[in-house]
Formats: C-alpha cells, structure tokens, sequence
C-alpha cells in the first residue's frame, strides 16, 4: 500500500480534468507509469508531470494527495470506487461525481456538481460547497443512492435534487431548492433559504431553520425525539407533508422548534 | 473500383442462393458477372450477404432531436471520441448525427428510411439527413391528421386526394405515405383519441377506416413505390390485437394486382389481448393467422430489447398515456395542420410482466408469420435502438437464446405467451431475407436487398462460418454480426474488420408523382390553407431537390 502526493506546479490559465487518476488505478503502477497517465487540458491530452510533481510514500490505505489549490482541477475522483483521496486546498467541479466506494477529504471549498449522482462511499467538505452538491446529472431523474456527504460551510443551489437514498449533513446555510425532486435518503441541513424540498415525493429534510415553506406542504403535527429514515433526532420537531403539487408525494420536512 | 469478393457463403434469398460457396464481382458501384483485373477479397468460409435494409428506424426530424433534447443524460451513457477522420458523438438510445451512419455502417447495414416525416419539418429533417454518413436514406412524409387529407376524404374528392398526396411527396421530398394513428393525433386536438375504426374524428368527420381505405387507394392508383406504411390505431393498449386484425382485413378481399397495398409497422405493439394491464397477453397468434392469411400486406415486428429507451412516434395521445404510467419527462408537439408527435423516455424491465410479454410478442410475431411476409425492426428506438439487431436475430435463430432470455423474465410471462412452446429456429437463408430481402421488395427499391447482376453493390461481410453455426452457440453469432468483416457501399469498403475505414453519404431517394396528377385540383386549397393556417408561406414550404446532399429522383409513371 502506498500515497501518492500530486503537488499542482502552478495554477493552470484552463482548466485540467483529472478523471482517472485514482488510488486503485496507481497501485499497481511505478512513479514513471504514473507521470505518463493522461490527464485533459483543455482540447490537448497531457501527461500528468506536465502539471504536478509527483512524489510515492508509504501508507496504510491507497491514498492520493492533492497538494495545492485545485479549483481549476475538474473531476478529481470521478467514479472512484475504492481508497481514499485528499485534497489539500480548494477543489474543482465534479469533485467525486459518481463516486461508489471510498473515501475524499477536501480541507477548502468545492465547485459546482459535486459529488454528482454519488452511489457510495463519503465525502467530507470542510469548506464551502457549489451548486448542485449530490444532485442528478441534467435530465437524470435516477439521482444519489448511496453514501454520505458532509458540509462544514455553506452549500449552493439544487442540493440533492432527485436524491433517492444516502445522507447529506449541511452544517452552514442551504440556498435555495435543497432537496428538490427529491425521492428518499435524508437531508440535514441548518439553515435552509426558500423552496426548500419543491417537488419532493420521498425522503425527509431535517432543518433547524428555513426561510420559508412552499404551499404545497401541509403541517402533521409536532413530533418529539423523531425516527427519521432510521436514524434519532433529539429535540422537538414539526412535520410537514409535501410536495403536495406532485402526485402521492409522502416527502416530510422536519422544523426544529 | 472493381473488387472480387472470393469464396464467400453467399445468402441471397430475392435470386434463392442459399449458402452457396461463390465469388460476387463488383464494378463500378454495382454487381456484375463478371470483371477482369480486379483486386480479390478472400472471404472463404465468410457470411456473404446483401447490405440490410432497416425499413422502419427513427433517425432524423423533429423527434429524434427532440429525444436529445430531453435527455442530456442519455449522452453520457455513451461518449465517443474523434479518431481516425471519425467525428465524435454520443448518446445511447439517440445517438448524435454522425454515429448512426458508422453505428449502421459497422452492423452492415447500407440503407435506413426514417419512418415520421411531420412535412413541416421537413426541410429539417432533410438537413439532418445530409448529415448522415454512410447510409442511402428516405423519408416518409406523415399524412395522418392532415386537414387536406381529411378535408377531402370527407368531401369525397378523390382526384384533389390523389393531387395533395403526390404534391406532398414532391413538396417534402417524402418518399411515402406514413399512417400514424390515423384520426387520433387530430382528435387529440380536442384532447381525445379515436378507439375505433368506425369512430369519428372531430370536426372532420371521417373516420380511421376511411383514412386507410382511401390512401390505400390513392397509393395504387399513384403505384408509388411503396405502399401505405400504417402504424395502426390503440397502439400499446391492451387489446389491441381486434383493431389491428379488423385493419387487416380492410384489404384482405381487394384485389391490388399483385401489389402489396399495406405495410404494417411495429406489429409487436398492436398484438395485446386482455381489457387491463392486470391481465395482458400475448395475442400474437391470433394476428399472425390474419398476416398469414392476408397476400396484400407484410409487416415489421417492432422487437422489444430490455432496457432503457427514448420512445419517439408521432401519435401524441399514446405517449401522454405513456408518461402517466412511468411519470418521467414527456414533451408533446403540435405540428400546425398536420400531426402531433410526442417523446418520453422508456425503461423495459425483464421483471415487469408487461414488459416481458412485449418482448415475447416480438418474437412469437416473427416466427408465427411466414417469413416472406416478415421484416426485422425494432421500431428503433422506441423497442430498443438499432444496434441490438443481433440480439433480436440471435433470439430469432436459437432456441437455447430465448429460453436463457425467458429464465431471467418475470415468471408468468410463459402462461400469458405462446413463446415457450415455439421451436422453430431461423437459419441464415431466412434471416437475410427478413433483414434484407423483404424490406427492400417492401420499399419498392430493385437495386436493394440482393445480390443479382445490376443491384447496387450494397453488401456485407460477417466474421463466422454459417454452415458450421450451432444454434447453441449464440453468443458467437452476435458477436460476429455486430462489427460486420466487410461493409461495401456502391462498390466502396466502407467498413473492415469492425473498423470504418472510408466516410461516404449515401443517397436520399424521394418519389416524384407529379406526373400523374392535375395539381391545378388542389392550387385554391392550398393558397388558402397555407395563407389562412400555416404559419410558413407555400413557397418556403416546398425542398428544393438542390437542398438534398444527393437526390436521388424516383419517378413513377
């Protein structure tokens, strides 16, 4: 078992793609192997030395470290399935978009389309995330099923839209359309701003404090120290039904009081 | 160029060679007995065949971009990317321009006919065409919810009727008369659909029977190449299978001289017997003893491939039906004065009962009927895209295929089918002709589909030896007819090995009847419609043949 250290040589002037350079794909390799795996700058295909110095050591877990601000690197751990990723500084879009397995740990901020219809595995984002975090691919309405993603900071527009399983745990404030359309798993957030949940027919939304909610949800009551998707809240909740403009939706909101 | 394909095991069912060892000569784009200084092919112990011929696949128009429109998920199933003077493309279910071409190139086909011309999207679906590498290609026009058609029908003018039908296929550069439900996507204008062939359509007041009959008339009166090409009523209702065999019988007892007068389309989806869902069946028998006994008509068996599709027809109302069972996206479009297509996406599921039966249909459809009466489609892509052909065919020619394939469906589907119990298999000789033979005498194009001195040299080549085929050994066979040996087009190698290796654009054939009409009949009418209705001019209405990449003209006379 090994780390690999990606350390980025300066910010590129475009965009690179990272899809493939993953911690199952360089164990096997030695460090020249892993200097000529392909990376995308822009229209041009590159070698990876071209832009990062790479550096082998010794681990416990398959590991790679992304050393540097990589919010100009696209799809860092695009469809990992296994070992763990690290990102020390901000990231680019699609970081662990349709991730299975594993593990990634970003100590900045994220961009748009993280963790994009994810079906495993954890992604712990201690900075701020994009829009669309956990939501479909455009037009997909088979979205997030598994695994879990967690928030330190704040999170953009469109979260977990057509979620269908998995948990998502937002620490900071939401923006507008968390969990649209969605269809299961579960969604906490602290605070979240408007049209929270438009469109939902499963799943529930934990919040502490919301902006405001759409007319299509309707109030159940209060509930103390709820179950929610097999999991226990403590406190005192209120419980709202929805969308109620959708067809047989069972979605629940829960308010902290 | 002039080529020697040598030593093949040539299927060629229009001239009933049948797995003979032979050389086919090639000059000059077409067959010829025989040629002198030559560059000789060994194909020894090779599948020779004639190119196929896909009668019935969406490929281009309105639809079809449409489809890609509302599925940009769909793209990212499957990207492809430039590479050896190949464009890049993507998309599974619709594929992007330029991957149909090399998509039928590489399974050995050389001529597709996009079935749902809406004529006012025409000139679109023409440019799209162009686009299209590879493949000779047409376009049937949809005549369905016309208002002229029915203005007429209605009136009783029946040389105004003949005029618009052949000013329509010149005007569209349409190659035939397509039949889509016909009434129901004009009654879907008042939010209804017609159930009935006796049923009125609003306003109009014509009926589904009268649609069928007098088009039928008007196109062997025309002797257009092809004749009427009818999606029937109640499409994907169950108990559907009444309605198709009542349609049938509306030309059983006519006489067309020798002429095929109806060409049925998607059968597999009109062949469901039961009143609900609950407790749908497999009426394929029943349909397939009317086609057996019906000389005016051949049909396509619209196979269904499990998995997950765009469905695209321009009958607008069963497609709303649609996104209420499966609640998905759904767009719906009305077309002016003339038709009203819808697109949704599909999942076919082996373990939904429905869907099981489906695709049993399709397959007890093309081994009930006499195969001279049967064409391979899959109604691409609303039964499953093009490309699962040699799935459909492996099912078709080995028993052992389908029961694997039925020991992964839902379990009831062998009480509410007949499949189980069939055990005919398919051999080559046959199978050329329900992918190659038939479509193209169906067409009405004699160059295609065979092999004989004077067709075009439209063939293709297949990696595997037919005489030593075991009909256990499937998983072979489709291998081999997915990447075709060879692909030769008018005389070209556009295809070896699997790999493309030349880009050429085919021909557009369209069909030119003016000369057997009065167009003077129609001229008020149409001056009037297009200035009253249309939001197009009638000049701006009418392709030019110049707006073709290469036209090719079929006048009939």
């Amino acid at each position: 078992m090994r780390e690999l250290i990606l350390k980025l040589k300066e910010k590129p002037d475009i965009c690179l793609e990272v899809e493939g350079i993953l911690p199952n794909v360089i164990a096997e390799k030695s460090l020249e192997e892993i200097e000529n795996l392909p990376i995308q700058y822009g229209n041009k295909r590159v070698k990876l030395s071209e832009f990062f110095d790479a550096y082998v050591e010794k681990s416990e877990t398959p590991r790679i470290i992304f050393d540097g601000d990589m919010s100009r690197v696209k799809r860092i751990g695009w469809k990992l399935d296994g070992g763990e990723i690290v990102v020390r500084g901000n990231a680019g879009m699609y970081l662990g978009a349709f991730m299975r397995e594993g593990k990634i740990v970003v100590e900045g901020d994220v961009g748009h389309f993280s963790a994009l219809n994810m079906s495993g595995g954890t992604i712990v984002i201690n900075g701020n995330a994009g829009n669309y975090l956990c939501a479909s691919y455009r037009g997909e309405w088979r979205g997030m099923s598994g695994g879990t993603v967690i928030v330190k900071g704040n999170v953009g527009k469109e979260l977990g839209s057509y979620m269908r399983g998995g948990k998502i745990v937002v620490e900071g404030t939401a923006d507008e359309f968390a969990g649209v359309c969605m269809r299961g798993g579960i969604v906490v957030i602290n605070r979240a701003k408007a049209r929270l949940g438009a469109g939902m027919i499963g799943g529930a939304i934990v919040v502490n404090e919301v902006e405001e909610l759409l007319p299509g949800f309707l109030e159940e009551g209060e509930e103390e120290n709820p179950e929610i998707e097999g999991e226990k809240f403590e406190g005192r909740f209120k419980v709202f039904s929805g969308d109620h403009a959708e067809r047989k939706a069972k979605g629940k909101i829960y308010v902290r009081l | 160029m002039k080529l020697i394909l040598k030593n093949g095991i040539v299927y060629d069912p229009a001239n009933g060679i049948n797995g003979e060892r032979m050389d086919i000569c090639i000059k000059d784009g077409k067959i010829v007995e025989k040629v002198r200084f030559a560059k000789v092919i060994d194909v020894s112990n090779k599948l020779v065949m004639p190119a196929g011929f896909d009668i019935h696949s969406h490929i281009a128009g309105g639809k079809v971009n449409v489809g890609r429109l509302l599925r940009p998920e769909d793209s990212l199933r499957r990207v492809v990317a430039r590479r050896n003077g190949l464009r890049s493309g993507s998309g599974y279910s619709v594929p992007s321009v330029h991957l149909i071409g090399y998509d039928y190139a590489r399974l050995g086909y050389t001529t597709v006919i996009t079935p749902a011309m809406p004529p006012l999207l025409s000139r679109h679906t023409h440019h799209e065409l162009n686009e299209i590498p590879m493949i000779d290609k047409a376009a049937f026009p949809l005549y369905d919810g016309n208002w002229f058609v029915m203005k007429y029908i209605s009136e009783e003018k029946y040389e105004e009727l003949k005029a618009y039908v052949a000013w329509l296929l010149w005007a569209t550069k349409g190659y035939s008369v397509k039949i889509t439900n016909p009434g129901g996507t004009e009654a879907w204008g008042w939010r209804k659909n017609v159930h009935d062939l006796d049923e009125e359509v609003p306003y109009f007041g014509v009926t589904p029977k009268e649609i069928i009959t007098s088009l039928v008339d008007v196109c062997n009166d025309l002797n257009l190449p092809h004749s009427v090409h009818l999606h029937c009523n109640c499409l994907g209702e169950p108990g559907n299978y009444e309605i198709t065999i009542k349609t049938l019988q509306l030309v059983r007892h006519k006489d067309f001289n020798g002429r095929q007068s109806l060409h049925v389309t998607h059968l597999q989806f009109h062949s469901y017997g039961g009143d609900s869902w609950k407790t749908f069946e497999s009426k394929a028998d029943e349909v397939a003893k009317e086609v057996n006994k019906n000389d005016n008509v051949i049909i396509d068996t619209g196979n269904v491939i499990f998995g997950d599709t765009t469905t695209m027809t321009a009958d607008a109302p069963m497609e709303y039906d649609l996104y209420l069972l499966t609640g998905l996206k759904w767009v719906n479009k009305d077309v002016e004065l003339e038709t009203a297509p819808g697109v949704t996406p599909y999942i076919y599921s082996p373990k939904v009962l429905v869907n099981a039966i489906q695709w049993a249909v399709g397959l007890e459809l093309a081994l009930l009927i006499k195969p001279e009466k049967v064409i391979l489609t899959t109604d691409s892509p609303n039964g499953g895209i093009f490309t699962n052909y040699p799935k459909v065919i492996a099912w078709l020619m080995s028993k052992k295929a389908r029961d694997d394939m039925l020991a992964k469906v839902h379990k009831s589907t062998e009480h509410r089918t007949v499949l189980p119990s069939i055990d005919k298999e398919y051999d080559f000789y046959e199978i050329a002709m329900v992918t190659r033979t038939n479509p193209a005498k169906s067409a009405g194009m004699p160059n295609k589909g065979h092999l004989g001195v004077g067709a075009d040299a439209d063939i293709a080549v297949y990696d595997i030896n037919p005489l030593e085929f075991d009909p256990k050994d499937y998983e072979k066979l489709e291998k081999a007819l997915s990447n075709a040996y060879l692909t030769i087009k008018g005389g070209e190698i556009i295809v070896k090995e699997g790999e493309i290796v030349k880009v050429t654009h085919g021909r557009t054939f369209w069909v030119d009847a003016m000369g057997k009409i009065d167009r003077s009949l129609i001229e008020k009418d149409l001056d009037y419609y297009f200035k009253r209705y249309y939001s197009v001019s009638l000049s701006n209405y009418v392709i030019g043949e110049n707006e073709l990449r290469r036209s090719e003209r079929i006048c009939v006379n």
